[in-house]
């Protein structure tokens, strides 16, 4: 339309207004002619004006009364950026919701990012969104799992406007599943590590009894790493109220199965689940934890699909097909889908909840019987062997050299990998690998290449290789002081060297303190920070409080199952204690982890020393390199070869290692082997000398249960009965209570008819049964 | 919130007013908040499906705002126009924004009042009148001055004539054919039925 044909239209408009109503016809018949469109055109704006009175100024109200009614939930969209809460300062605002807006900020005490959730001022003055509120932070709070956003206060603070409640989580760099599946479906792989990962967090919290209620994309968050978040625990079951309240349907009347929104003002709920809801959602039922395996089946099928199982043009047709109708085969969207991942999609999906898996541990169960074909698609090779044109034959020699190179690189890299299992460039963690490196949030390079040179060093027990990894470790934490994972491996450092090396220096122990706290400060579900807690706690000061050092490696192992470090730790805590063959297991899962972990080996060596498989100890204590531990590898073998009547062999290696490292801590313990030694070859005097020797150079040292039992046995083999259980009871005393050795240790042969012995055995064993209660 | 100082928004207005298109940007967000305060305070003042009173607080809004003491303004309905195309693009954008939230995300969202429920087909429709008042001004711009000062503005029809120095005669029947022929563009494209409420 031109603007001459409006101006036109216009007066033939203006002069019908002037008009009586039943007089325009005729008007407009005579003065438009021939022109029907221009009749048509004045005709329509005539009947329009009988609508039109007050509509903009409605529309416009409208949308000012939504501006107000909008502000009294989200006040000012950003309105706290650069404020301060608290000790914590608005960033910027990175999500506005329902119930509050989401900020990135710092926590000024701690120096940390932390995402901050506000409830708006306006809502404090409901009581019971408040009550909602803190119901979500608190039924958060209580999951501790690396797959759920962790929770780290709910405070209330006031401000200008009032008292505003808040609830501070970790921050999670990454992006929302919602956002990745924008690019397109995501290979079987990824998504069933997603699934699996979901499910994982899924399991925690259907075991604490919080049923999440509202899984979907948006509320899942994957790190660049892989790791997986669900946010948003104990946010939905906020919604349940409004189950009951008729959200859902008329106080639940199943046939009102979509929502009304003339109902839903009645409660004020927010829904936000739509179209993952499950059938027994949308017809207003109960909830339970299998209503979140439906909705992860609906989110699994997507992440196949890239389609949702039930499409339809409105809700009305997504929830009447969500009641009636199968979704369509995975295989229609995705070549790569097996019937073994269709069926476990299928079942997650089952209409009847029975029919469903009954909880997120059997579909992880399930997930991971997926072989690996399913699991990633790998159609680039056929693609390229099938459908290029041949190549010309020259080539072949070098696709072969490259293929080699490739898997010698592969080879390389997996084995790398193995080594330093927690690398920060895993692209999908499995839910086995989580390592957590650096906690959600992006790592400084330079911190990070001495954190992981660091970490290398720090788990090879020599004193040069524990000074390098101290300096490392310590120069990340002092290029990035909110690395959490080198502050764990800096503890494990601090600790090895005031138990192996420097144990008079106090300094070592308060250090190690500090960097666990400010480890699990910055991570409380930092895996190696209570690796270290364990092994700082079980110290010759404490005792070696073996229960205490044997939770705190199981919640570690809870937290990371593939941290081989603390296994191989647990298991000497076990050899201490003869569970031999809990050790000997936790080893074995070491070495299954990590194939390079020679410390786990060389602990085999001294299990099997004490359960008196020589020769077996001697063949694994021979593999590998000895500078890895080289007091724990001499002590062991010599022991081993003693004990094959191999005298000389046993002297030389304790000969060498004095001469090796002459102020070494555990010197103590190979001139007790010396001692021991001396006794078998009956030369008495210059075993008692030996024996006030490795007393002298041992005491104190976190080894001199060992050395304390070695004395025992040379006082046993001179028949010296006294002496042996006197000694002999100060190993048990101080840490090393292994009654299957003292029971069979055939250098203790010459006591088993001294009611001394009999006495401590007896004690001994009554010990070792309450241990094996808690194995 | 800090009350923004009505001399920066003065000097604000001032320089877009000359030219400066920098200007506007920082002047959006200050009237921005400030219409958002006064929206809530009329907000809890009524009842809740009561029809704001719309020109009153763009009205307001404005005279709080505005230093009027210590600016030269050519005359008062040349600030209005300005004032009124401040107010428009805030509304829309708010519309927009919302329009697309809805679009965009595929949450089901219950209302949260009564109000709002009403507003949230507004804002669709707010979008689709500004795209047809951008038609208006191809073909009539003075019809679409009219209902910009009339409804983003807050000028009765008296105001509005004295502001485009026409007779208030001309103001009722540019009204009067620029009304009805919103209401039937809108028509076209119109969907405040249940739709709205819900991403299909």
């Amino acid at each position: 339309m031109t603007p001459e044909r409006y101006t036109q239209i216009g007066e033939l408009y203006h002069a019908a207004m002037e008009l009586a109503p039943e007089a325009r016809p005729d008007f407009l018949a005579g003065a438009c002619g021939s022109d029907d469109e221009l009749r048509r055109e004045v005709e329509s704006l005539l009947l329009a004006r009988r609508h039109a009175d007050g509509f903009i100024a409605g529309k416009v109200a409208g949308v000012v009364a939504e501006m107000a009614a909008r502000q009294q939930f989200m006040p000012l969209v950003g309105s706290l950026v650069g404020r301060s809460i608290g000790h914590y300062q608005a960033l910027s605002l990175i999500g506005a919701g329902g119930m509050g807006e989401v900020y990135l900020a710092e926590d000024t005490r701690l120096g940390r990012k932390v995402a901050l959730k506000l409830l708006p001022a306006a809502f404090t003055q409901d009581q019971d969104r408040v009550r909602r509120f803190k119901q979500e932070a608190r039924a958060a709070s209580s999951l501790n799992h690396p797959n759920i956003l962790t929770i780290h206060e709910i405070g209330e603070a006031s401000t200008a406007e009032g008292g505003a409640h808040y609830i501070v989580s970790e921050f999670v760099e990454g992006q929302t599943l919602r956002a990745m599946l924008r690019g397109g479906r995501l290979d079987i792989g990824k998504a069933t590590a997603v699934a699996e990962q979901v499910a994982g967090a899924l399991n925690v919290a259907h075991e604490a009894g919080i049923v999440h209620r509202d899984i979907k994309p948006e509320n899942v968050m994957a790190r660049p790493d892989g790791l997986v978040k669900v946010l948003d625990f104990g946010l939905a079951k906020l919604t349940e109220r409004g189950v009951g309240n008729g959200v859902w349907g008329a106080g639940g009347q199943e046939e009102t199965i979509f929502p009304n929104p003339s109902l839903s003002t009645a409660s004020g709920a927010v829904m936000g689940r739509g179209r993952y809801m499950s059938p027994e959602q949308a017809r207003g039922q109960r909830v339970d934890r299998r209503t979140d395996i439906f909705s992860l089946g609906v989110v699994l099928y997507e992440m196949i699909a890239a389609r949702r199982p039930f499409e339809g043009a409105t809700m009305s047709d997504v929830i009447a097909a969500l009641l009636t109708a199968e979704p369509p085969h995975l295989g229609k969207y995705c070549a790569g889908a097996t019937t073994e991942l269709e069926r476990i999609v299928g079942k997650c999906l089952a209409k009847d909840r029975e029919a469903r898996y009954q909880s997120a541990a059997e579909l992880i169960a399930d997930l991971k019987t997926l072989p690996p074909d399913s699991q990633s698609e790998r159609p680039t090779t056929r693609e390229v062997m099938g459908t290029r044109p041949r190549l010309g034959s020259w080539r072949w020699p070098l696709i072969a050299a490259t293929a080699l190179l490739l898997v010698v690189g592969l080879a390389w890299f997996l084995s790398w990998r193995r080594a330093r299992p927690a690398q920060s460039d895993q692209i999908n963690l499995s839910s086995q690998e989580q390592r957590r490196p650096g906690g959600a949030r992006s790592i400084n390079p330079t911190a990070n290449d001495d954190f992981l040179r660091g970490r290398y060093y720090a788990n090879r027990q020599n004193k040069a290789d524990n000074e390098t990894a101290i300096t490392m470790l310590e120069r990340a934490v002092a290029v990035d002081p909110n690395f959490a994972a080198a502050h764990a491996e800096l503890a494990q450092a601090y600790v090895w060297r005031f138990f192996l090396f420097t144990p008079g220096e106090k300094r070592w122990e308060e250090k190690a303190f500090v960097a666990v706290e400010n480890a699990l400060r910055l991570d409380p579900n930092s895996a190696v920070a209570y690796q270290a807690r364990g092994r700082l706690l079980w110290t010759p000061a404490n005792h070696f409080p073996h229960e205490k050092a044997i939770k705190e490696y199981r919640r570690a192992l809870t937290l990371d199952p593939s941290l081989d470090e603390a296994r191989n730790q647990l298991a000497v805590v076990y050899n201490h204690i003869g569970a031999f063959d809990q050790a000997l297991q936790e080893l074995q899962k070491a070495i299954t982890v990590n194939p390079t972990n020679n410390l786990a080996q060389f602990r085999i060596g001294e299990t099997l020393l004490f359960q008196g498989k020589y020769e077996q100890a001697l063949t694994v204590l021979r593999e590998g390199p000895r500078e890895v531990n080289p007091p724990l590898v001499g002590s062991t073998l010599a022991m081993a070869l003693l004990h094959l009547g191999r005298r000389d062999e046993a002297a030389a290696i304790v000969e060498e290692f004095l001469k090796d490292y002459p102020g070494d801590t555990d010197v103590g313990l190979f001139t007790s082997i010396h001692a021991l030694i001396a006794a078998l070859a009956g030369d008495e005097k210059k075993a008692e000398a030996k024996i006030r020797s490795a007393v002298q150079k041992g005491k104190g040292f976190g080894h001199f249960h060992h050395t304390t039992y070695n004395i025992a046995c040379a006082y046993s083999v001179m028949k010296k009965a006294q002496e042996a259980v006197y000694w002999l009871q100060a190993a048990a005393d101080d840490g090393f209570p292994c009654y299957p050795l003292f029971e069979n240790d055939p250098y203790l042969d010459n006591l088993r008819k001294d009611p001394r012995f009999i006495a401590l055995m007896a004690k001994m064993k009554e010990q070792w049964e309450r241990y094996r209660t808690i194995l | 919130m800090a009350a923004p100082s009505t001399q920066e928004i003065t000097q604000l207005l001032v320089a877009w007013n000359n030219g400066d298109p920098t200007a506007l940007e920082q002047l959006m967000p200050l009237v921005q908040a400030e219409l958002h305060r006064l929206a809530k305070r009329y907000m809890a003042g009524e009842r809740q499906g009561h029809i704001l009173q719309t020109t009153a607080l763009v009205n307001e809004a404005f005279l709080r705002l505005i230093d009027w003491q210590n600016v030269e303004w050519r005359n008062r309905s040349h600030f209005f126009g300005l004032a009124a195309q401040i107010m428009r693009r805030i509304l829309v954008d708010f519309a927009r924004a919302r329009h697309r939230e809805k679009r965009g995300g595929d949450a089901l969202i219950i209302s949260l009042s009564e109000a709002a429920n009403i507003a949230r087909e507004q804002s669709a429709d707010l979008v689709a009148l500004d795209d047809a008042l951008q038609a208006l001004e191809r073909l009539d711009p003075r019809q679409a001055r009219v209902v910009e000062l009339r409804f983003f503005a807050g000028l009765s029809l008296q105001e509005t004539a004295e502001a485009l120095k026409v007779s208030l005669s001309t103001v009722r029947r540019d009204w009067s054919l620029a009304e009805a022929w919103l209401f039937r563009e809108l028509s076209k494209t119109l969907t405040s039925d249940s739709p709205l409420l819900y991403d299909s």
